[in-house]
């Protein structure tokens, strides 16, 4: 059946960086930091595990939240799938698929020894396009379309169609493994760093807490911006001296900020076809402006999912994404007419 | 700059830009074909924008700001619409009275919702009827000053025949060169097919509008003749006559008076397709694509709202 294509297309700029293997900045020796902690039995039992994740200080990379927390509320609500994800959301960011492509075993490990601290049933990988996996039988491979943006909204759809679900990182499985198998603690994350002002794209292990700096060190291109985090959602570093965080994914390196102005809605319409979520971003952006706000005029807001496609997608420059948050809180609050 | 850092499609800036090449690229034909009239007629309506832009922008901000060429669009088009043997204030007239009644009380690029070059159009149509109706005969001689009278031999327009309920003396393949009678960027359809190519490829018009626009007009030109001819004939004299292909490209398509979904767009190009095709059937003037836009674009806040409930009721999420 024809099927409208979702989001926006946007190109891959990812093969420069995928095509080298990680190079490692983290400069000192690995061995050291193996066995730092102690755990209370050798046998790999779901407490085991969850005291392993809450000892190494793991951060999950697609939310920058606390994997512990997240496992001890998986546990609690009981979940059905816990899938992995081993592609990166973003046109340029690279450094899950290098880590599940250097070593696809222990991520899937990794998962696996989530999956049971959290009590799910059922493991996925999340892989982007037609991306080896290496899964044996008992772990499902869900492809994504990494072309479009968002990639991963589509394929948690499927997740859903089977029950409950939720979905980690590659390298925090790679950091779970770490954690149970070697006692190590997360101390490393891999980044990728790319962009018009790095003359050399790659993928690099770093120690968490290092400057950006210190990463973009051996980069002799003249660069005026950072961006970190995500092209798509990303801020622009104010100070080189910012540490890498567990959750920095990419540094986004630009030759020249550009300045961009700001037009109003210009009416293309390009948004409600970016937006996977039904939502009409034009539309709310209005109600929102008019200064009297009517939420029974905000139809679907609560379905936004903070992908920004609608940003990506506006030729205005517009932050529609703002907006609709802004509206769905309004929404929950059940202000009728707030401004009124 | 914030986020996001990549972007998928032109940006506002960037369409108008393109729009603005395409519209440059028009001027080409007319002045190799009539010396520097239109070439200083274009320079002097950009002029004229400019400075209305610049006085509005003045009024409402307390300072100059001019961060958009719309006003360049708006010269331009208005250019396009005016007989190259029209006085030189003709378009200035015109252009300044659409800039100060229609886009200052609105505000910046995307706030107007009547499309400015059609007010402009629509304006000089209304106050100076013979100078914006009144063609030179390009095949008899002819002196065109940059500025100042010209000398030439008038000429009725294939529209101006065809309203009048007869064959125009010229056949529908001759009127692809840019070599008939007509206003400065209307006669020259290839160049308009291929400038209209350039701004479907870069996504900055909708090809849907201009294609439901088209298909209109081609279909009440077939079922309802205006001449005794064959439907195909009659079709390719209301298609290449008058301002109709320019408009289907340069003027129908403009994102920011046109509907935000794409059944809001088809419906509008049929709306106005429909209309224009009523202004000639039944409107004083042979050419009526500037009325017949100004009309379509007062009914899009009405598409758009019908569009928005239509998505909001049977929208469901893509993924
Ligand atoms: S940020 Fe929200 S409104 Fe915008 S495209 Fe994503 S889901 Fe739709
Ligand atoms: S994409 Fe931007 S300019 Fe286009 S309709 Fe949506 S808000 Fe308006």
């Amino acid at each position: 059946m024809w099927k409208v294509p979702h989001g926006v297309k946007l190109e891959q700029m990812k093969r420069p960086s995928l095509e080298k293997p990680i190079a490692a900045l983290t400069g000192n020796d690995k061995k050291q930091e193996r066995g730092i902690f102690k755990l209370p039995e050798k046998k790999v039992s779901s407490p085991l595990i969850l005291s392993a994740v809450g000892q190494a200080g793991i951060t999950d990379e697609t939310d920058g939240r606390r994997l512990y927390d997240k496992l001890v509320l998986l546990k609690s609500g009981k979940t059905d799938t816990l899938a992995a994800c081993c592609f990166d959301d973003d046109p340029y960011a690279s450094s899950s698929e290098a880590v599940f492509a250097e070593n696809r075993k222990k991520v899937l490990t990794g998962l696996g020894y989530a999956a049971r601290a959290c009590g799910a049933k059922k493991t996925a990988a999340i892989v982007g396009g037609s991306a080896g996996c290496g899964a044996d039988g008992k772990v499902r491979v869900i492809r994504a379309d990494p072309s479009r943006y968002p990639a991963l909204a589509p394929a948690e759809c499927e997740l859903k169609r089977c029950g409950s679900y939720a979905v980690i990182g590659a390298q925090a499985c790679a950091a779970v493994y770490d954690a149970v198998k070697n006692r190590k603690p997360q101390s490393e994350t891999v980044v990728t760093v790319a962009g018009d002002g790095a003359p050399d794209w790659f993928n690099c292990r770093v120690k968490i807490g290092t400057p950006i700096s210190e990463v973009l060190g051996a980069l002799r291109g003249d660069y005026s911006a950072v961006v970190t985090g995500s092209s798509v959602k990303g801020k622009a570093a104010k100070d080189l001296s910012e540490p890498v965080r567990a959750d920095t994914r990419l540094l986004l390196v630009l030759k020249k900020a550009k300045a961009r102005s700001v037009f109003p809605c210009i009416g293309c319409g390009r948004c409600t076809a970016a937006c996977t979520q039904g939502i009409v971003p034009w539309a709310v952006l209005k109600e929102m402006e008019s200064g009297r706000a009517d939420i029974l005029r905000l139809p679907n807001v609560q379905r936004c999912i903070g992908c920004a496609a609608c940003n990506v997608a506006c030729p205005s420059c517009i932050d529609l994404c703002a907006a609709v948050q802004k509206a769905g809180r309004l929404k929950k609050s059940g202000d009728i007419y707030a401004g009124a | 700059m914030g986020a996001p850092y990549v972007k998928s499609g032109p940006s506002a800036s960037a369409m108008l830009n393109q729009t603005l090449a395409a519209l440059a690229a028009m001027l080409i034909v007319p002045t190799v074909r009539y010396g520097a009239r239109p070439a200083a007629m274009a320079v002097m309506a950009v002029l004229t924008c400019a400075a209305c832009e610049a006085f509005c922008s003045l009024m409402r901000y307390g300072k100059i700001r001019i961060d958009d060429s719309s006003f360049a669009v708006t010269g331009l088009t208005a250019v396009m619409l005016t007989p190259v043997n029209a006085p030189v204030w003709l378009p200035c007239a015109a252009c300044a009275a659409a800039q100060l009644a229609a886009k200052a009380p609105f505000g910046r690029y995307g706030r107007p919702p009547f499309n400015i070059a059609a007010v402009a159009g629509a304006f000089a149509a209304l106050c100076w009827p013979s100078e914006s109706f009144t063609y030179m005969d390009p095949a008899k001689p002819f002196t065109l000053p940059p500025f100042g009278a010209c000398e030439y031999t008038a000429a009725v327009s294939p529209a101006a025949v065809l309203k009048n309920g007869l064959k125009p003396d010229v056949q529908p393949l001759d009127m692809l060169w840019g070599t008939g009678v007509g206003a400065i960027g209307t006669t020259a359809a290839l160049v308009i097919a291929a400038c209209g190519l350039f701004l479907f490829i870069r996504r900055a018009a909708s090809l849907e509008t201009t294609v439901s626009f088209l298909l209109v007009c081609a279909l009440l030109a077939a079922f309802f003749p205006r001449i005794a001819c064959s439907p195909l004939t009659s079709v390719k004299y209301e298609l290449l006559s008058g301002s109709l292909l320019f408009c289907s490209v340069f003027m129908v398509t403009d994102p920011s008076t046109s509907p935000k979904t794409f059944a809001g767009r088809c419906v509008y190009g049929a709306l106005a397709g429909g209309l224009l095709m009523a202004v000639r059937y039944f409107g004083a003037f042979g050419q009526g694509a500037c009325f017949a836009v100004l009309l379509a674009d007062a009914a899009v806040p009405l598409i758009d709202n019908f569009s928005f409930k239509t998505v909001t009721v049977f929208g469901r999420r893509s993924v």
